[in-house]
């Protein structure tokens, strides 16, 4: 697990301000919640992507291949139990096949809830996507523990 | 019936309660048993398995060779041991798995009750090295005391006053059937529930290193159909397969029946689509989402079929594609699913992913069919490595598939790695490399490069040397091959860094191929070395200039290297060159006289390879290079065939004034021979002397067959002709005249060639 630093510390920081509503015009952040089971307050995540080799690696919901490095994936959690978990993230083509999965494990301190931030990069430039310009939407598939979460949709253009 | 192998039984053998319940859910769910048990009795010489006790009192001990095993949520310290168990899987390279059962050999309780849970391990480890705080030699658990999921997938309350020894029962029938559905293998932790115990003591059982009682799986399964061929006529397909015999060692449950064929057009049947186990199927029936139709329901052991026309008949010069799954007779299917919503495919999203298929194309001219199709559940899989004849190896996302090119059976279990493979697996075999195995060399996406045995799957080395992710293939540089200049004592791995947050400090690594021990390494804007930007194609052996050709990107333009020149021994940079950024894995000529390099959307290169002058450069058009050279001639002048965006192209590049007689003062000419012949988002295609044909991936779903002299775009196999299905670069298994390509529907494919 990676925590969040550097330009994407200022993304968080905004996020947590200004609360999600007020973001998700600006940004590539999706809320996702799982469904509330009695007085457990719900699991919740949101989810920036960028293009981690631009400067300040700013959220946004499309990218151009021809100029694209590699795709980051700030995931940020709130009301995760104590114990440890792992996150996973799924990168899943057009078609709707997974091209390429990304596991994290993170410890929450036991009796609390608790909000990590949790930052993977996927090799973009020069693989597999670019070679073969694989334009489209694509999805980000967010999974806790093995339970999928939320999706964040996004596109990859000429 | 056998209680005994029901699905409650998981819960805790010792227990005579719920073995009665177990009766109680057997009766009323017939059928309750699958065809064959066999129990994996560990051992130490079983290599791809492992235990190990992780204590938190003795966070840097490794507990690998210890005979007996620690779990204690609060031990004597007052801190946690913890066990991690992973078994090897080796002998069940390809079966439907219906129960697994863990049974460990308890010697000793503690003075109070406790829980003990198992929970699926969600990281790398190996049991030589493995501690508390470190999963690998150097590399810390994300969380110490093992990264694993926090649901428990079984738990078994283990009495302070019980009687030992006594072998205790977690069932992990899920996990195991995930393992055999794409998720990667790396056993479970176990652990006591603090919550439920704390017991000073906890319980200690026998590890795989014991002298008797070694940790053990015990597994129910079905194993798959073998020797799946297909044969394609006018309307007509034939299936032939050979039936499942017992394994050695297996207790025959029930006998095997026949099979039951799905079929589906111009797309392969779904890995959702899974028969429900206990139901029986009528023919023209249909099961999955995408509606795949049971074609034949056999019971009479029936090893041939042939469709020519059941269920809406076929279509010449579509593809068809077939699953025959291996049912009992109890009507058990040979797929990864105990329990499924029937028709749905509920009970596991890649619930009937290995269980063999095949694709044929009827005609009335030119009926074909593939020699065989692998599924390795996830998209773009990487360009297979070929061992001729021997070994088929290909990357889909963190696993790592072997499979025999013979039968296009797996021949081991996938082999699980920390990180995604992104490019085409180095191999080299016995007879050729210094370490005398089939080995393939795979660096990671998690900063690993790993070797892996391809004969057993275990990995014979994994290191991590500089830190930093890899996205291109290893280069090789054989000891066996190399002239008198190369002066190490074995073969050479070499491979180049993907670090995105860096635009000059990305690194090439060389290993020693037997060890993985670094030999040597570059690192951009250190001493002498000009800047490095991420390296996205596989290095080029030179054996005759001794050197190593290496391409990179060049920060967005053409003001530091992107052409790299080493020499092998002690990696100094003999060379570099600034033509802009490459993707693309140089080729050498034949004679190693030319180096091609294909400058991203840019222009061909020849380049005089002892120099570094660049003779020649052409730029078809059409979004320019997008893709490496393949040579097809033996000797100068060279005919070169390459791909833009939507085209493919051939090339003469001759030397001037004289066409084989290079001169870095007259240079050399490109000749356009043909082109572009149009095709959807072309591969780099792939042909050599003497053949006259090239082959190329199309993002039409086909593998295409071009006339090496003219062009022609003669024919083409149907892979998976599904909206958005790319095939990726093709590779030739020469030994059996196979052109061999994977594809975004996650599947690999072998057509025989010429078509």
């Amino acid at each position: 697990m990676s925590t969040r630093t550097g330009k994407l510390d200022s993304n968080l920081l905004l996020i947590l301000v200004l609360g999600s509503a007020a973001l998700l015009a600006g940004c590539a952040q999706g809320m996702d919640q799982v469904p509330p089971s009695g007085a457990v307050q719900p699991v919740a995540m949101s989810v920036m992507l960028c293009d981690s080799g631009e400067q300040g690696c700013s959220a946004a919901t499309s990218f151009s291949l021809g100029t694209f490095r590699d795709l980051g994936v700030g995931v940020d959690w709130k009301n995760v139990s104590g114990g440890t978990h792992t996150q996973q993230i799924a990168l899943v083509q057009p078609n709707g096949v997974v091209y390429q999965t990304v596991s994290h494990s993170f410890g929450v301190a036991d009796g609390k809830l608790g909000a990590p931030a949790v930052n993977d990069v996927i090799p973009v430039a020069g693989t597999f996507i670019t070679q073969r310009s694989q334009i489209g939407e694509w999805t980000i598939d967010v999974s806790l523990d093995g339970q999928s979460i939320g999706i964040q949709k996004f596109q990859f253009t000429e | 019936m056998q209680r005994s192998f029901c699905y409650l039984r998981r819960f805790a053998a010792p227990f005579p309660h719920l073995i009665a319940a177990c009766s109680l859910f057997a009766a009323s769910h017939s059928p309750a048993c699958a065809r064959e048990k066999k129990t994996l009795v560990t051992a130490a010489s079983q290599k791809r398995g492992g235990d190990a006790q992780l204590d938190a009192s003795a966070a840097s001990t490794n507990y690998g060779s210890a005979t007996s095993l620690n779990i204690a949520a609060k031990g004597s310290t007052g801190q946690a041991a913890r066990a991690i168990v992973q078994f090897d899987l080796s002998s069940f390279p390809n079966i439907g798995v219906k129960q697994a059962d863990m049974g460990l050999t308890v010697t000793s309780v503690g003075n109070k009750t406790g829980s003990y849970e198992a929970h699926l391990a969600t990281n790398l480890w190996q049991e030589a090295s493995v501690t508390w705080t470190n999963r690998l030699t150097g590399t810390a658990w994300t969380a110490a005391g093992g990264d694993f999921n926090a649901t428990s997938t079984a738990a078994v309350t283990i009495n302070g006053n019980s009687a030992t020894p006594a072998t205790y029962t977690w069932g992990i029938t899920a996990d195991v059937q995930k393992w055999y559905g794409g998720t990667q293998n790396f056993g479970h932790v176990i652990l006591e529930n603090p919550s439920a115990g704390n017991d000073v003591n906890g319980i200690l059982f026998n590890s795989r290193e014991a002298a008797a009682n070694t940790p053990t799986l015990a597994l129910t399964f079905l194993q798959q159909v073998s020797n799946l061929k297909a044969t394609a006529g006018n309307g007509t397909v034939t299936l032939t397969w050979a039936n499942p015999t017992t394994l050695a060692g297996s207790t025959s449950l029930e006998a095997y029946a026949g099979v039951l064929i799905l079929r589906q057009v111009d797309k392969p049947v779904s890995a959702t689509s899974v028969p429900a186990d206990g139901t029986t199927y009528t023919a023209c029936s249909t099961i999955g989402a995408n509606s795949d139709v049971v074609v034949f329901v056999d019971s009479t052991s029936a090893t041939t079929f042939t469709d020519n026309g059941l269920c809406g008949g076929l279509t010449n010069d579509h593809a068809y594609s077939y699953k025959v799954f291996a049912v009992d007779t109890s009507h058990y299917y040979s797929t990864e699913c105990g329990t499924v919503t029937s028709g749905s495919g509920a009970c596991l999203a890649n619930g009937s992913a290995i269980v063999p298929e095949v694709v044929a194309i009827p005609s009335a001219t030119a009926s074909a069919q593939a020699a065989w199709v692998f599924n390795t559940l996830a998209a773009a899989p990487s360009a297979p490595g070929i061992n001729p004849g021997a070994s088929t190896v290909t990357g889909s996302n963190t696993l790592l598939y072997d499979i025999n090119p013979q039968t296009g059976l797996q021949v081991v279990p996938p082999v699980s790695f920390g990180g995604a493979i992104s490019s085409r697996p180095t191999l080299i075999d016995t007879a050729d490399d210094s370490i005398a195995q089939n080995v393939a060399y795979v660096p990671g996406q998690d900063n690993f490069v790993y070797a892996v045995n391809t004969d057993t799957g275990v990995f014979d080395w994994i290191v991590n040397p500089v830190s930093a992710p890899f996205v291109a293939s290893a280069g090789l540089q054989a000891k066996l091959f190399s002239g008198a200049t190369y002066t190490l004592a074995q073969d050479l791995v070499v491979a180049g860094t993907h670090n995105g947050a860096t635009t000059s400090g990305n690194k090439f690594v060389a290993l020693n191929a037997n060890t993985g021990a670094t030999v040597w390494t570059v690192t951009g804007n250190i001493g002498t070395v000009p800047a490095l930007d991420i390296v996205n194609g596989a290095p080029t052996i030179d054996y005759v200039h001794g050197a190593i050709w290496f391409v990179s990107r060049s920060n967005g333009g053409t003001a530091q290297p992107s052409l790299w020149k080493l020499d092998p021994n002690a990696g100094t940079v003999l060379f570099s060159a600034k033509p802009g950024p490459i993707d693309y894995s140089p080729s050498l000529a034949p004679q190693s006289d030319i180096l091609f390099a294909s400058v991203n959307g840019g222009s061909l290169l020849a380049i005089d390879p002892v120099t570094g002058t660049t003779l020649a450069s052409v730029n078809p058009g059409d979004g320019g290079l997008k893709g490496s050279v393949a040579v097809a001639t033996t000797v100068l002048p060279y005919t070169v065939v390459f791909s833009t965006s939507t085209k493919v192209w051939a090339y003469k590049f001759a030397c001037t004034p004289i066409a084989n007689v290079c001169s870095i003062v007259t240079g050399g000419t490109f000749t356009l021979l043909w082109g572009g012949t149009a095709i959807t988002t072309p591969s780099t295609p792939l042909t050599f002397p003497p053949l006259t044909k090239v082959y190329v991936g199309g993002g039409d779903g086909k593998i295409h067959e071009l006339d090496l002299a003219t062009g022609v775009d003669g024919k083409q196999r149907l892979l998976n002709t599904s909206a958005g299905v790319t095939v990726g670069d093709v590779s030739i298994d020469t030994s059996l005249s196979y052109v061999i390509a994977s594809a975004t529907d996650g599947r690999v494919y072998a057509f025989t060639f010429p078509f």
